[in-house]
This record gives C-alpha cells, structure tokens and sequence, in this order.
C-alpha cells in the first residue's frame, strides 16, 4: 500500500464516520409506522395496532404488516424483493423501501406528544 | 516518551492506535443517548386551581438544571398567589368580592384584578353573552364549583329559571369597570378565564427569568412557547369520546407562541337518566350547551383560547362559526354530537386529524 | 461486411465478460444487507484501469452494468437505473483517481485507495438517485451511513483482492494498450 493509498482510506472513513455524526440517531422507542408512495406521506399507523396495509405504490399493492410493534414488508409486486427481504423493523428511525414500487416505510418515535389538550 | 526502536513495533502501536481510535468512536456513536433532548428537559408537576398543573421547560445547553427548578418553584408560588385570588368561594380577593355582591353591596374591584376583569368584560360583550363571568350562581346551582358537590340529578327546573332571571336582571360587566353592583343574582366565576391566563403567566414569569421554552399543562389547557429544542413542541387534542385505540383526536406542533385549550361535555360532568349534565352552561338558559362534545380554540394568549373555547362551545353547532369570528379567533374546531368534525381553514392547514376522523373545512 | 477487432476491443471484450460473470453470479447469492452487494466485479475495472488504461475501464465497466442487468433481468427497472449511477459515480472518481495520479505522483493511488473511492462513491450514487428519485423518505436517511460502511469494507476487500492479482499477472507487453 502506498501513502496515497493509506491517505484516501483514511479520508474515506472519515467521511464515513462524518455520516454518522449526522445522520446517525440513536434508536428511540418507535410509536409509529410512516409510509410514502414516492416520497409523498401516504398515511402514519400506531406499531400498537396489528395489522394488514395495503398500499398501492407504481406497479401494484405492497402489503405492510404490523405487528406486536414492529413492521415488515409482507408482499410487494417488485421482482427484487428488497423489501421483503429486509424482515421485520421494529426501532425508531429504521427504514426499508421497495424502489420499483416506490413504497418506502419509516418508523417513527420520539415525537410523543407533549401534552394533551382536553 | 521515547519510541521505542524496532520499526515493525512502531507499526504496530501505529496501528493498534488507529484501531483503538476507531472502536472508540464507534462505541460513542453507539451508546450516545438521546441525551441533549431528554436530558434538557426539566419537569414540575403540581396542583393548584383545582386541577393538576405541569410546567416543562427546554433548557438551553448552558443552562443549570438547579436553578431551572428554582425558576419552576417560583412559577408555581406565584401560581398559587393567582389561584387564591381567582377563587370564586376562597378567601381571596375574588372571593371577598363574591361576599360583598352576596350582601347586596357595590363592589369596588380591586386594581390587581381589572386587567382580567377588563379582559373578561370585553369577550363577554363580544361573544354576545355567551361568555359570562358572572354565571357564579348558576355554576353552583349545577354542583360544578366543587367536585364535592357534583349533583346526581339536575337541579329544580324553577330554580334555574330563578337563577337565569337573577342573572338576566343583574346589570352588565362592563369594560374597564372599576366598581361593580349592587347584583344579588350575580357572583364571578372566572373558572372559563383565569386557568388559560394562569398558564399566560407562567409563560411571561419563565420567559422574564430567562426560559423561552415552556410549555404549561393546567388540566388539558396548554401553552407553549419557543421550542422543544430540534423541533417544535407538539401538542395532542384528546377526542371526546376516547376508544381504546383512539384516545388523541388530532396532533398539532406549536413553534412560537400559543394556546390549545379545549372545552368539552367530558371534563366535569354526571349522568342522569341517560342524559349528561356538563359543566358548560348556556347563560340564556341555565343549561348546559347542547350540541357539541368539544370545541379547540389555538390562540396567541391562554386567556383567550379559554374564554373562547367556551363561548364557542355554548353557541353551539349553528352559530359557532359566527361566535369565533366575532371574539377575533380564526384557527377552531369543534366535534359536534354525532362525533363529525369541522375545522376551520386556518387551522385545517397545520393540524393532523387521526387517521379515520374526516373534518369538514370551513372557510 | 466484416467488423475486425482490434486487439483493444478483444482485450475489452474478455475483460468485461469475466465482470459480467462476476456480476450475475453475485445477484444470484442472496445479500446478507439487503441492497449491499460486494461488488467484486469492480476487481476487473480496477485491474483494466491500472494495467491498462481508463478509456478501457470505462468501457468494462459500463459493458458489465448493461449487459450484467440485461441478463439480471433488471434492465431499465429501478435496479439498471442504479447500477448505472452507481458505475457512473464510481468511474468519475476512478477518472478523478487517473487525473490525481498523473499530477501528484508523489501520493499516487494504488488498487486500495482507488477502490475504496469507487466504492463510496458508487454507493453514494446509488443512493444519491434512489433517495432523489425513486423514494425520497428521510427516514432513509439514516440507512446511509451503515451502507457506506459497508462499501467501505467491500471497498478494502476488493482493492486488496485486485492488489493481489496484479501481482500475480505478468505485466502488460509493451506496444499493447
């Protein structure tokens, strides 16, 4: 290896680690599920809830289940299967996709409400 | 330190830094708390007014936990100085008033309350009188001026004509009124006021010692100012008829400077044949509103949301619209006895209902 | 009439079939991450690039993306489209690479560093469009940085492995590209 070589690692994983300075969050209690069509807000589900989702995304229904608090890709009419293949996200911040279909999920949490009006 | 001189060693604590460097970092990255978020967060809880109060604050970095709940222990002094004031049937100044109208005597209202007075003069004249701080008597006919006395029927259909003669008959509070009376039929209760004003203070109190980011619970009446650091803070509206899934009917985050307060047939209320009698009483009749199960008011000040979510809710389904327009509040929305919800346009634009509750926008 | 290869498009030709191999193999083993592959046909790229030339290594690599996903069976799905991006941030930087080593010889790039800078910035391309066009969610986000890390590691991996064989082939006759 040369000094060139030992010089782009190092710099390489420095931004790595930049990555993670800023967009890395520590995992927080998930409350929600947070799913888009095309990166457009296509509804929000509590991880209480157990459930069957269908969504229909560009080539056909992707199936969401929720379960016990975490949620998985059940079906999805991509040829891939990414997205299924990614199981079961149950942390806040976890995501998964299914590109062909545009179907993206994120779990979402720390937003608890900070009070209740009645 | 010397280094040592073989060069393969030299390498290899080279190396063994820079991979000690990496697993450290590593580590940190993933054990770093939430902290900076929850850590900032200082919280005193408390009853005053009859209700459970919470205060929140959001500190900033440089800002000691200590003195912060130093800052909160003042707030909650000076709360419950406001509280025996405010008391309707206490020993403060409100209550002396109350005593002295209960003689048949002119009152004179003393300067620390006619800010409020004032306040109250003028929503009630706006609100066409459906916002009346003079209902006293009326509020304690129904039992709703102390849990302890929580009726299990309604009271004498003649004595709320009585009451709601006595109070039709009293002479009007009027703006800037420094004296009040003679009014046997009227005594003030300033419950539908002085809460949503409290948590103004307790806002103005923090902000002055230097906490612009609060927010105050007075028993579901909640004002928020500034931010809950990285984002804003975000505030629930409890549905009225709670199921075991759904016990929040909306969300919304609050970025600055504001009041969510609710009024609904839920918060004090009993049963009787079937029928709810709630603590929400139409002036003109005696009654309590019928029509709808809770109305939200967002407004810049905690004493108008209040005044104004009560007023609303006693116009009820008809003429709510009317009433929020006459009391300068544009950002409402009221459920009404079927459980159908209609929000007006300015504040459908940043509420989220929950997912199976349709609203109707109204312009 | 007849088309004659050059000796270069030969070497082109044998170059970019061992990368497709190489692709459609990996596709074929399920990845442990989903969306993360190894990426190991980029050995041959880097090995086309410092024996040979970049105007070779350019034309394996988009060779490999378009003929591997065409047999993939990924050609213009979501999955083409990637590669492509993923091929085409990888060679900017490989030119990048070119460029830095004929001007700083003194830090030149071995096999390694290069690949470890393909490798991040083919996964950032990738990503880059996903994010952009495909999906824009932000909670995906925060997938980014362990799929760089990812790429990193694979990125050492194959740059170690092309390092090896370089040593091992015989070097380039001289007159040939």
């Amino acid at each position: 290896m040369s000094r060139g070589d030992v010089l782009a690692i190092v710099l390489a994983a420095a931004c790595v680690g930049l990555l993670y300075a800023h967009l890395w969050q520590p995992a927080v209690t998930a409350t929600h599920v947070e799913l888009r069509v095309g990166g457009k807000p296509a509804g929000r589900y509590a991880l209480a809830d157990s459930r069957d989702v269908a969504v229909e995304g560009r080539l056909g229904t992707s199936v969401l289940r929720i379960e016990d608090g975490r949620v998985r890709f059940l079906r999805s009419p991509c040829r891939n299967q990414v997205c299924v293949h990614s199981g079961w996200l149950h942390r806040g911040g976890d995501a998964a996709a299914c590109l062909p279909n545009r179907v993206s999920v994120g779990l979402v949490g720390g937003d608890a409400l900070d009070g209740v009006a009645h | 330190m010397k280094l040592p001189e073989s060069p393969h060693l030299r390498l290899f604590l080279r190396r063994l830094a820079l991979g000690t460097g990496l697993a450290v970092f590593f580590t940190w990255l993933a054990l770093r708390q939430p902290q900076g978020d929850d850590g900032r967060l200082v919280q005193e809880e408390f009853l005053a007014m009859g209700t459970i109060v919470s205060i929140s604050l959001y500190l900033d970095t440089d800002q000691d936990r200590d003195a912060a709940l130093d800052a909160l222990d003042d707030a909650r002094h000076d709360l419950e100085t406001y509280a025996q004031r405010w008391s309707a049937w206490g020993d403060g100044a409100l209550g002396r008033i109350n005593r002295q109208l209960d003689a048949g005597e002119r009152v004179e209202i003393p300067a620390e309350l006619q800010p409020l007075f004032d306040a109250a003069a003028r929503l009630g004249t706006a609100s066409g009188g459906l916002f009346d701080v003079r209902v006293g008597r009326l509020v304690e006919l129904w039992g709703f001026d102390d849990e302890a006395h929580y009726r299990s029927a309604p009271p004498d259909e003649a004595a709320i004509e009585a009451a709601v003669a006595d109070l039709a008959g009293a002479p009007p509070l009027l703006p800037g009124a420094a004296e009040y009376g003679p009014a046997a039929g009227a005594r003030f209760d300033f419950g539908a006021i002085a809460k949503g004003e409290a948590t103004d203070r307790i806002v103005e109190t923090l902000r002055e010692a230097g906490y612009p980011n609060v927010i105050v619970n007075a028993g579901g009446n909640l004002r928020a100012a500034g931010r809950r650091g990285g984002r804003a803070w975000r505030i629930g509206v409890r549905h009225p008829r709670p199921g075991a899934q759904q016990r929040v009917l909306a969300t919304l985050d609050i970025d600055g400077d504001e009041a969510v307060i609710t009024s609904g047939d839920y918060e004090r209320y009993f049963e009787a044949d079937g029928e709810r009698y709630h603590h929400l009483l139409d002036p003109r009749s005696g009654m309590p509103a019928r029509g709808l199960q809770a109305v939200t008011v967002v407004a810049p000040s905690g004493a108008l949301a209040d005044a104004a979510s009560t007023a609303i809710f006693v116009a009820g389904p008809g003429q709510w619209r009317d009433t929020a327009r006459a009391l300068g509040v544009d950002q409402v929305f009221v459920v009404d006895a079927q459980g159908r919800i209609e929000v007006t346009a300015a504040l459908a634009r940043r509420i989220d209902f929950a997912e199976g509750s349709a609203a109707i926008t109204v312009p | 009439m007849r088309i004659t290869p050059s000796p270069e498009d030969r070497l082109v030709a044998g170059y970019a079939a061992l990368a497709i191999v190489i692709h459609v193999l990996e596709a074929g083993f399920p990845s442990p991450i989903p969306g993360v592959k190894p990426g190991l046909a980029n050995v041959v790229t880097l090995i086309v690039l410092l024996r040979h030339s970049l105007r070779l290594a350019i034309w394996v690599a988009l060779l490999r993306v378009l003929v591997g996903s065409l047999l993939v069976g990924s050609f213009m799905a979501p999955g083409f489209w990637l590669s492509t991006a993923g091929a085409a941030a990888s060679l900017l930087l490989l030119t990048l690479g070119s460029l830095w080593n004929r001007t700083v010889p003194v830090l030149r790039l071995g096999a390694p560093g290069l690949s470890v800078l393909a490798a991040l910035a083919h996964m950032g391309g990738q990503f880059a469009l996903a994010y952009t066009v495909f999906v824009p969610h932000p909670g995906l986000l925060r997938l980014l940085p362990p799929l760089m890390t990812a790429a990193l590691a694979f990125g050492l991996a194959t740059g170690f492995a092309a390092a090896a064989i370089l040593r091992q082939l015989p070097p380039v006759a001289a007159g040939r590209p």
